[in-house]
């Protein structure tokens, strides 16, 4: 989307434009300094004004119209600086106005104008005054925002219904109540060289993996890029496997989702400027995984998974086998099977690997369709969908019924796990291929390779498999993969989260 | 920091379990002695105890390295490298022959028309990818593997009950004491003795794990699964048929069926055999690259892979020009194969023993064995 | 990018170089049911007859699959089989056949083991085709009958095979891979069952009606059904049947048993001169028709019922055996073979005269039958 120069193309840029500048004294070449730094934007305000009982003082403002509150600043700065009689003392007379006058909760001091630059762009108001060559930031930030509510991807039976949304700091709030230690960390960190994206890497002191902490930093510090618009963008950039199909980072919209993780010793990274946030590291297990599975009773919860995970293979495996059974190893079929199949076949004009192709195409082409197209067209589309593909393509005997009901159980199975659908996709026309060229060896070889990909792909370090790899069978290994044990049966930590501290921990977060 | 090189006991134990019914399950008995060759078998097993013990002795020896470091150590650079040569010559004739099992078997059984190219081709694909990603992800997936195989094997005990002929068993020992000892040994090559190449990749085991362990346990895990593989072909076929057939136990499993709709479950046994023949090719492969890239002083066995694996497949083909020669090779292939199996290993555990008394003696600080398994690179 | 794009190009190569070689769409395979075997109009050729599947009226809603015959003459089975593509569009495809009809003059000349060749190296094929042997004139005349309750005569025949272990018990059959078992095996004479043409009311349809004994693969004779049914008694085969027997002694039967569980022992010894056979029988019935006004809850009944049906179970398994050892003198219950397993040192010294033997063999059999329940009704 955007070019990138390197880096220090771009920091030679901005000392370019900054032409070694930076604050003086004198009030009016600073006034004049802002002025140019923002020449072109209309929304850059400039307010120079005097305290009354000594005129001799002289400060001037600068905030961005729309993203400050004129509320706070008539009544807590400009009102007190204006009315109030300051008595300076000789030095540090920036500091008697932060201590005495400025009635703000969150106010900085700096000379540095990158620093004055990002601060002011953000809603920030920065005061200078008059014979100083420093600023304060003065925290004045308003902007409208989403209200809270349940995000449209995650929504659940019953159980808590915030979700995050685009203010960084919303955000932090609904991590914050919930999590009331010191022991909860919070890190900012910039991204970005055009847009200065803030994020917050948050994670448990005592419970998380230092060494993951540290790769991550590492990773971090790599990142090289114009603008950070949503999480994705960093996950893309810091995940092990850049290749793989799988993901190796979580992420959710829920704030509870979030803080069972950080529970866990995972990290979790917010943006700002969207809801979305990553938890790290992520394995293999936590596909099959809901919030919702903690707030239901637990057979359901188990059921369910067990469902989910059944679909995994059922969404990627189904067609592969069908074209395997029909087209190669017919004699694995019944007798009746066989015939009901054969004379379906005797109709259709394509054989049955390009027509099993052309339906899964089909039905995804139906499924982004269904995502991007504008919602009350909905109902137009189910019907075209289920009537043209359905009924009339099978009676005007273009595509044979079994093929249907493979198709639609496929695409079934792999709406239910939303999660792990980028490699249900690619793993699905994978083996198709194999299955169509080489029949049963051909699914089979294609299983292993999936196998053997997914072994060998790690997040963060940890391997993707865990705790299945090592054939550990000790229950509390796996009390959280494919089943749901009850609440009074979990006592560790799950291995996945990086082994910090195990034991006897009272009853974990669980993972979500 | 993170290590991606190390396999723990369990591990290990499936795949050196892997190997030994990897490929030997789908034949499901041995030439020649028919309704006897689970007393063959029995015998194989105890005649190969001793030399797993040899072979667990060596890498008690010098724990953390395989067995080309052990040679190289041993016998000094020379006579090290003419090891190294050998075993990477036997593993990639052993690859090249299980190889060729494999792409006759799905050849003749499932697919007639297909080259057997063709299906080498994919196959390679597979086994390169696994050994690329190292041997800790060889680890994983045999222990991944071996479940789903155990579970499959069971299934179809179970299910042959009914086809089952208890009476197929009997007359005991009725063959010919030749025939027997000759059964015996073809099977103690081939796959027993084999598990020597597991020593090629025994640079993953730490210290800590004992090898006797591996070995002892993993003789009687693969030679439990063989037995069962072979009673219940033999109960379900009876002698005539398991002699005359080619892969018995394919045979046996056309012909197992629950009421009518449980039938032709053939799928299931030709899908342990995929995954114990990718394992057993495998190990070979990994055995080769190492071995090569030792010899051309290449460090990691990576860049040695693909020619190898080409290799591999490419002689895989021209080994045999038929599937009768590929029968009566295996008589040959057992003379070829002893002295790598039995001679070999000897001749390298009673160096070792050597040279560890005298360095005993010496009272050298570290030996350059006993280090614990270095990672290969960061992320 | 370089390496992307050959893989991208090698990819597309292998998919269009792939093993669609095996690729077989559904329809255009021609599914045999069953195969007949003849002898064919030269000498040293064979007539063979596929009932095939025609699957043209199968489509849609009401889908009916109607059987096709086929016929093709060849100098040997394959080629037989290859020819019939002259006739045919598609290939023909075997691994739904179920069953092979020899004829019998065929049988008693040539033997079967080359006709059952080609069918037990073929990778379609399966192993459980049954061998049944055509008691008419030509082998291909059973494949123009209707069958009664299922469309292909070759689904019909392995059916009636298959049913007939859990109902009557009537039949002793072998799967193709047990006759080459049998033929390869010391101890045991084949037996094949034979299937026959009778009158149904007014149609015509087949039935099972006995077996063929064979010495080595030739086939010598028939056996008619009911010394099959009581010689399957001798070799523990029986899952399930009737006994039934006279009570009154009046020349009619009046006592039908229904045999719920039935095992037989056999044991065998030589003294040197003659093969001594003993064979115990234990069975477990429900009565199931009995003359009226006898009283089951009186255990004097019960025990005349149950010695009736004992001796008349001894008499047929003798009556059996005898026909069998005078008739023909082959070993068609296995004897040998329970030498063989117990002791194959002393088959090796019988094995050459052992016709002789089995002809002279000794017989004892002992019968217990213990009647459960009278069903629904005392």
């Amino acid at each position: 989307m955007l070019d990138y120069p390197s880096k220090e193309a771009m920091e030679k840029l901005n000392q370019q434009k900054n032409r070694g500048a930076s604050l003086t004294s004198d009030l009016k070449q600073n006034i004049a300094l802002f002025k140019g730094l923002f020449k072109d934007d209309d929304t850059f305000i400039a307010r120079p004004f005097n305290n009354k009982a000594d005129p001799n003082i002289r400060f001037c403002i600068f905030n961005m119209d729309g993203l400050v509150k004129p509320d706070i600043i008539n009544e807590a700065i400009i009102k007190p600086l204006m009315l109030t009689t300051i008595q300076f003392s000789e030095k540090k007379r920036l500091d008697t106005l932060s201590n005495q006058v400025i009635l703000i909760n969150e106010v900085t001091k700096t000379n540095n104008l990158q620093e004055l630059i990002e601060s002011v762009t953000y809603g920030d108001t920065i005061l200078i005054l008059d014979g100083e060559a420093e600023a304060l930031i003065l925290n004045t930030k308003y902007f409208q925002l989403r209200s809270v509510s349940e995000p449209p991807s995650e929504q659940i039976l019953s159980g808590p219904r915030e979700g995050f949304n685009e203010s960084l700091m919303v955000n932090l709030s609904m991590i914050h109540r919930r999590v009331r230690s010191n022991d909860l960390k919070l890190r900012y960190y910039t991204f970005g060289r055009r847009t200065k994206t803030k994020s917050i890497i948050c994670y448990m002191d005592s419970l998380v993996n230092k060494n993951i902490l540290d790769e991550l930093y590492k990773r971090l510090d790599k990142i090289d890029i114009d603008g950070v618009l949503d999480s994705n963008y960093i996950s893309e950039l810091i995940c092990d496997n850049k290749w793989s199909p799988f993901r190796t980072i979580g992420f959710t919209e829920r704030p509870d989702v979030a803080v069972s993780k950080i529970l866990e010793g995972k990290i979790v990274l917010l943006t700002d400027g969207t809801p979305v946030v990553l938890t790290l590291p992520y394995v293999f297990a936590e596909n099959f995984q809901s919030n919702e599975d903690y707030y239901l009773n637990y057979i359901y919860s188990t059921f369910g998974r067990f469902l989910r995970l059944i679909s995994f293979f059922i969404a990627i495996a189904t067609p592969a086998f069908y074209i395997a059974l029909v087209a190669y190893h017919q004699e694995m079929m019944p007798p009746q099977l066989y015939i009901a199949i054969a004379a379906e076949r005797l109709t259709v004009p394509f054989p049955d690997a390009i027509e099993s192709f052309l339906l899964l195409i089909v039905f995804d082409i139906l499924k982004e369709t269904g995502i991007r197209m504008p919602s009350n067209l909905g109902q137009a589309l189910s019907i075209v969908g289920a009537l043209v593909i359905g009924q009339a393509a099978v009676e005007a005997r273009l595509v044979a019924a079994p093929m249907i009901i493979i198709v639609a159980i496929t695409a079934i199975t792999s709406l239910l796990i939303p999660k792990i659908n980028t490699p249900a996709i690619v793993f699905r026309y994978f083996l198709l291929a194999l299955a169509s060229g080489f029949g049963y060896f051909g699914f089979m070889m294609g299983l292993s390779i999936l196998v053997i990909h997914i072994i060998s792909i790690r997040s963060f370090g940890i391997p993707y498999m865990t705790p299945i790899d090592k054939l550990s069978f000790k229950g509390q290994d796996l009390k959280d993969t494919g089943v749901r044990a009850p609440w009074w049966n979990m006592k560790t930590r799950p291995k996945a989260s990086g082994d910090s501290v195990r034991l006897n921990s009272k009853q974990s977060g669980g993972n979500n | 920091m993170i290590d991606r090189e190390s396999i723990n006991t369990k591990q290990a134990i499936c795949i050196l379990s892997l190997l030994i019914f990897g490929s030997s399950a789908i034949f499901g008995s041995v030439a020649g002695s028919a309704h006897d060759s689970w007393i063959a078998l029995l015998a194989a097993m105890v005649l190969a105890a001793p030399f797993f013990i040899v072979f667990s002795r060596i890498i008690k020896l010098f724990p953390g390295s395989d067995i080309f470091d052990i040679a190289l150590t041993v016998f000094g650079k020379i006579a090290g490298r003419i090891f190294i040569l050998l075993y990477t010559l036997y593993s990639t004739y052993l690859g090249a022959l299980v190889l060729r099992n494999f792409t006759e078997f799905v050849q003749v059984a499932t697919k007639p028309e297909t080259p057997q190219w063709a299906i080498l081709i994919i196959l390679i694909a597979a086994i390169v990818y696994l050994v690329f990603n190292g041997v800790q992800v060889l680890g994983k997936w045999s222990a991944v593997i071996m479940p789903i195989y155990l579970i499959i094997v069971t299934a179809t005990v179970i299910l042959a009950y009914q086809q089952m002929d208890f009476s197929n068993l009997f007359p005991i020992a009725s063959s010919d004491t030749g025939v027997m000892a000759d059964s015996a040994i073809k099977l103690f090559t081939f796959p027993f003795a084999e598990t020597v190449l597991f020593l090629t990749i025994t640079k993953s085991l730490k210290k800590s794990q004992s090898p006797y362990k591996i070995y002892m346990i993993g003789l009687l895990i693969g030679g439990a699964v063989m037995l069962i593989v072979f009673f219940r072909n033999l109960f379900v076929l009876g002698g005539p048929t398991m002699e005359s057939e080619l892969f018995p136990s394919y045979t046996t499993i056309r012909i197992v069926r629950v009421g009518t709709f449980l039938q032709r479950l053939e799928s299931t046994i030709s899908s342990n055999f995929y995954l114990g023949g990718i394992t057993k090719i495998a190990v070979c492969l990994f055995g080769a690259s190492i071995g090569t890239a030792k010899l051309l002083g290449i460090k990691g066995y990576k860049k040695a892979l693909f020619p190898v694996a080409v290799i591999m497949a490419v002689f895989s083909q021209i080994v045999y020009k038929n599937v009768f020669e590929m029968l009566n090779g295996l008589s040959l292939y057992r003379w070829i194969a002893l002295p790598f199996q039995t001679l070999l290993p000897i001749i390298i555990w009673i160096g070792a023993e050597i040279k560890t008394r005298k360095d005993k003696k010496n009272m050298k600080p570290k030996q350059s064995g006993n280090q614990e398994p270095q990672e290969s690179g960061a992320y | 990018m370089k390496k992307a794009f050959a893989i991208l190009i090698v990819s597309f190569i292998s998919v269009t170089m792939t093993g669609c070689w095996n690729y077989r769409g559904a329809d255009k395979m021609e599914t045999v049911k069953g195969v007949a075997i003849d002898m064919g109009p030269k000498n040293g050729t064979y007539l063979l007859t596929f009932e095939t599947i025609n699957l043209s009226d199968a489509a849609g809603r009401e889908g009916k699959v109607m059987p096709e015959l086929v016929e093709s003459v060849g100098t040997t089975i394959y080629d037989a089989i290859r020819k019939a593509n002259n006739k045919l569009s598609s290939k023909l495809y075997f691994s739904q056949m179920q069953t092979l009809i020899i004829n019998q003059t065929l049988a008693k000349e040539q033997g079967i083991s080359p006709l059952i060749e080609w069918f037990l190296h073929d990778n379609e094929a399966r192993e459980l085709i049954n061998v049944v042997i055509s008691g008419e004139k030509t082998a291909k005349e059973l494949f123009n009958m209707k069958p009664i309750s299922v469309d292909f005569v070759g689904q019909e025949i392995c059916e009636i095979i298959d049913k007939d272990r859990y109902v009557l018990s009537y039949i002793k059959s072998n799967l193709i891979y047990e006759v080459y078992n049998c033929l390869n095996r010391d101890g045991i004479a084949l037996t094949l069952p034979i299937f026959m043409i009778v009158q149904n009311g007014e149609k015509p349809t087949i039935q099972a009606d006995g077996s063929a004994v064979f010495k080595k693969d030739k086939m010598i004779g028939n056996i008619p059904a009911e010394i099959v049914h009581f010689s399957l008694f001798v070799t523990d085969e029986i899952d399930k049947g009737i006994l039934t027997t006279d009570l009154n002694n009046d020349g009619q039967d009046d006592v039908a048993l229904e045999i719920m569980k039935t095992k037989t022992k056999s044991s065998i010894s030589f003294d040197g001169k003659k093969i001594k056979i003993k064979i115990n029988v234990q069975s477990s019935v429900m009565a199931l028709e009995i003359p009226p006004g006898t009283d089951m809850l009186d255990v004097t009944s019960v025990k005349k019922i149950s010695a009736s049906a004992q001796n008349r179970l001894v008499q047929k398994m003798h009556e059996s055996i005898k026909y069998v050892q005078t008739e023909y003198q082959k070993d068609i219950f296995g004897f040998g073979k329970m030498i063989y397993e117990k002791n194959h040192k002393l088959w090796h010294k019988l094995s050459k005269d052992w016709d002789v033997y089995f002809k002279n063999a000794e017989v004892e059999i002992k019968s217990n039958i213990f009647i459960r329940s009278s069903g629904m009704s005392k």
